[in-house]
């Protein structure tokens, strides 16, 4: 199922969960693994100099330098390197989502997997945005491949999950993150929920909708994910379908814990503004930093089609 | 009263100009000065010293002199005096303590900004005596370590962030794979001859900033332009080297770069939101190798920009809607005269423009883009708190409403950046490229 998995971590106990979930499937399923830290900011000016992320000291790009931090990992990774499969760990200094992005490219990742949160000592202010890593919104956005989102220890193997949860907004990407959700729960032999929450948000700023509108939009949905989805999926029957109603992130959130899911499979909701720039956050930050189970976000089709 | 000090920084400890002095003699500083002075200097430097008159007009024109409490020693003049002056006075006989005072003046107290130049009544170029320091410097090895290091990565590969030649390559079809996400059938042309420009840009984009490379390309595409970048070094128009005073080098990169334009056989260079590289390319790299323009016609991309919205080749969808207000980078605007084509972009892309005052020509400077900047973190509180005026006038401009301050260099972004974040100002920076490619009308998508 996955061949090359890429692993971003800040090399700190935040990054733990998804250790455990990366180090795990890449032994599972004989993947190569990388594991990958960017350990340096660039400086103002651009020196060949760089901040250290972990110690905040200036510190050189040079390659004893950057063999000591590779060091530390395999240190922090020392149980989990070794496992059977191919590991390669690697350091590297700059901005943490282009390195990421461009690692896996280089790699052709069919799987990145990273935490939620940047540092360690924020814990205590996760729910809040600015100290959600704004790493993890830009490598999900842009990623070609599934982009894991572990916040939280994940008590169960990805190979015994039994509740796939794939709520969509019908967008273009959303039928990446279909395929995904879809290959999994077969893949794995579990059941996939596929769900959608017709957004009625406007409604708090006083654009009141009529019971029936409201009623129509629901059963539109279902027809829609009947096409869209249902309709693609052969000899499989495991599935469930649900329309609720309300503001979207809420809605997914309370969907996953009643069915006990296990991931969230999402595309970045598309009609959205820039997530950067919204204030609360794109619905795929709300979710993550909410909830109990891995969230992956899917948006592109060249890992996940149905001939890749 | 010279050998009072300065300030409390003046004990920064920087690796470069301390280990360098270590190895120098009196003989060796007096034997390099005196060569200095009668080769390179010339009748230019000479004039200059003998015609300053103390009227100290240009005093009032320098950030640094207005931010230390109008401190005579930070004025243009003072500077000269503490420096070359000194030096031509004595014939080269200095002590070791006075060069490695020499270097911090020239490096980290004047960004070759030649604000001051304009209030002289002379025309003595200050810009032109401080350089001239930071090149005896270079000859003793006592420049500032961060830059110096900046220097050697341009002497070793030809941009200036020991970027290897596959990563170049890379970077450019990475982006381009990007952005065919939403241009289907865009394209960054690799090596492509005969074509209308060379897009050039500095070593931190692809290294750093790939996401500026990747809004070039689709505004080009969108104007259906005609367009290439290099695949081989002498891609980065950016030049360090010209900032230490190791002309020989600056020489050597600007004739990659022109070379590499002349062998695709382009029309004209088209070069990203830089403006230092902008000096070094219609300045003084050109000058260096005997060019009084630039062998291959070359603009800023504040010209092409310009261009571009002028002859309708791009259009603005919608407006950007945030108040803007314009930083003028000294080397394209006192340096090319760009600031009425800066005003046109500007107010064709964004709803609303709030002048700083001074502006245009008359403005002060980020202090970061002479190479003070680059002399990193050892100098960093001293760069920022020598631009205290700076930090008042973006204030003021933003006590008028302005939210967002355009700034089309890369050193002006990260001089103001640390103004902004030091002083808690509190203002968005972005580059021309930024708002355009947020504001035009691109292609439907397929």
């Amino acid at each position: 199922m996955f061949k090359q998995i890429l692993f971003a971590t800040t090399g700190s106990p935040t990054c733990d969960g998804a250790a455990n979930v990366a180090f795990d499937m890449a032994q599972k399923y004989n993947a190569t693994l990388k594991v990958l830290h960017v350990y340096g900011f660039p400086s103002r000016g651009y020196s060949p100099f760089v901040v250290d992320v972990r110690t905040g000291d200036t510190e050189s790009e040079h390659s004893d330098y950057v063999e000591w931090v590779r060091e530390e990992l395999q240190n922090t990774y020392s149980k989990q390197l070794q496992n059977k499969n191919p590991i390669v760990v690697e350091a590297r200094v700059g901005v943490p989502h282009t390195e990421i992005l461009r690692a896996a490219r280089k790699d052709g990742a069919d799987l990145i997997v990273m935490g939620a949160h940047t540092r360690e000592d924020d814990v205590g202010a996760t729910r809040f945005r600015g100290v959600v890593g704004s790493t993890m919104q830009k490598v999900a956005r842009k990623a070609r491949c599934p982009v894991l989102i572990v916040a939280r220890p994940c008590m169960t193997c990805f190979w015994y999950f039994s509740n796939v949860i794939f709520a969509t907004d019908f967008s273009k990407a959303a039928d990446s993150a279909f395929m995904f959700a879809y290959k999994t729960a077969k893949e794995i032999g579990c059941k996939l929920h596929i769900f959608h929450a017709v957004d009625i948000s406007a409604l708090q700023v006083g654009r009141e909708e009529h019971q029936t509108t409201i009623e129509e939009k629901v059963a539109q949905a279902k027809e829609r994910i009947a096409k869209n989805y249902v309709a693609r999926m052969e000899d499989f029957d495991n599935y469930d379908v649900a329309v609720w109603e309300g503001i979207p992130y809420v809605e997914i959130l309370k969907f996953a814990r009643e069915r006990s899911g296990d991931i969230i499979v999402m595309a970045h909701h598309t009609r959205e503004v820039d997530p950067e720039q919204a204030e609360l956050g794109s619905t795929v930050e709300q979710v993550v930093l909410r909830a109990a189970c891995p969230v992956a976000s899917v948006n592109h089709p060249d890992k996940v089609a149905e001939d890749a | 009263m010279l050998d009072e000090p300065r300030n409390t920084q003046e004990q920064i400890y920087d690796s470069g100009i301390a280990k360098g002095a270590e190895r120098l003699t009196p003989e060796k500083i007096q034997r390099v000065i005196q060569e200095m002075l009668a080769g390179e200097a010339g009748a230019r430097l000479k004039t200059y010293v003998e015609t300053c008159v103390h009227c100290g007009l240009c005093s009032e024109a320098c950030h640094f002199y207005l931010s230390n409490d109008k401190d005579p020693r930070f004025s243009p003049a003072g500077k000269v005096k503490q420096t070359i002056a000194e030096m031509v006075r004595r014939k080269g006989v200095v002590s070791v303590d006075f060069m490695k005072k020499a270097s911090e003046i020239a490096s980290t107290e004047c960004n070759l900004c030649k604000r001051c130049a304009m209030y002289c009544p002379f025309g003595i170029d200050v810009a032109f005596l401080m350089l001239f320091v930071r090149r005896i410097c270079h000859k003793l090895g006592i420049t500032p370590q961060y830059i110096q290091d900046t220097a050697h990565s341009h002497s070793a590969t030809y941009n200036q962030m020991w970027v290897k030649d596959d990563e170049w390559i890379d970077s450019l079809q990475w982006q381009e794979d990007e952005a065919r996400e939403e241009m289907p059938n865009l394209r960054i042309p690799l090596e492509k001859e005969g074509a209308d420009f060379m897009y050039s840009v500095i070593g931190p984009e692809p290294k750093f900033r790939a996401q500026l490379i990747y809004q070039a390309a689709v505004i080009f595409n969108t104007a259906g332009l005609n367009w290439t970048m290099p695949a081989t070094p002498g891609w980065d128009n950016s030049d360090m080297c010209m900032y230490t005073g190791d002309n020989d080098m600056m020489a050597r990169i600007k004739k990659a770069h022109f070379e590499t334009a002349m062998r695709l056989r382009v029309k004209k260079i088209v070069m990203g939101e830089c403006g230092h590289a902008f000096r070094s390319i219609y300045d003084m790299g050109n000058r260096a190798l005997g060019w009084r323009m630039p062998p291959v016609p070359t603009v800023h991309a504040i010209e092409f920009f310009y261009e571009l919205l002028s002859t309708g080749k791009i259009t603005v969808l919608r407006k950007y809607d945030k108040p803007v207000t314009i930083h003028d980078p000294c080397n394209v605007i006192r340096g090319r005269g760009l600031h009425e084509m800066l005003r046109y972009v500007a107010h064709a892309i964004c709803e609303e423009v709030i002048e700083m005052h001074p502006n245009r020509e008359h403005n002060f400077c980020c202090s970061a883009g002479g190479g003070v900047i680059n002399c990193g973190p050892p100098w960093k509180m001293k760069r920022v708190n020598g631009n205290k005026v700076k930090a008042q006038q973006l204030f003021e401009a933003k006590s008028k409403g302005a939210v967002t301050c355009i700034a089309p260099c890369h050193n002006c972004h990260g001089g103001l950046e640390d103004i902004i974040h030091v002083n808690e100002i509190g203002m968005d920076l972005k580059f021309l490229g930024d708002i355009i490619y947020q504001v035009m009308e691109k292609p439907e998508q397929a």
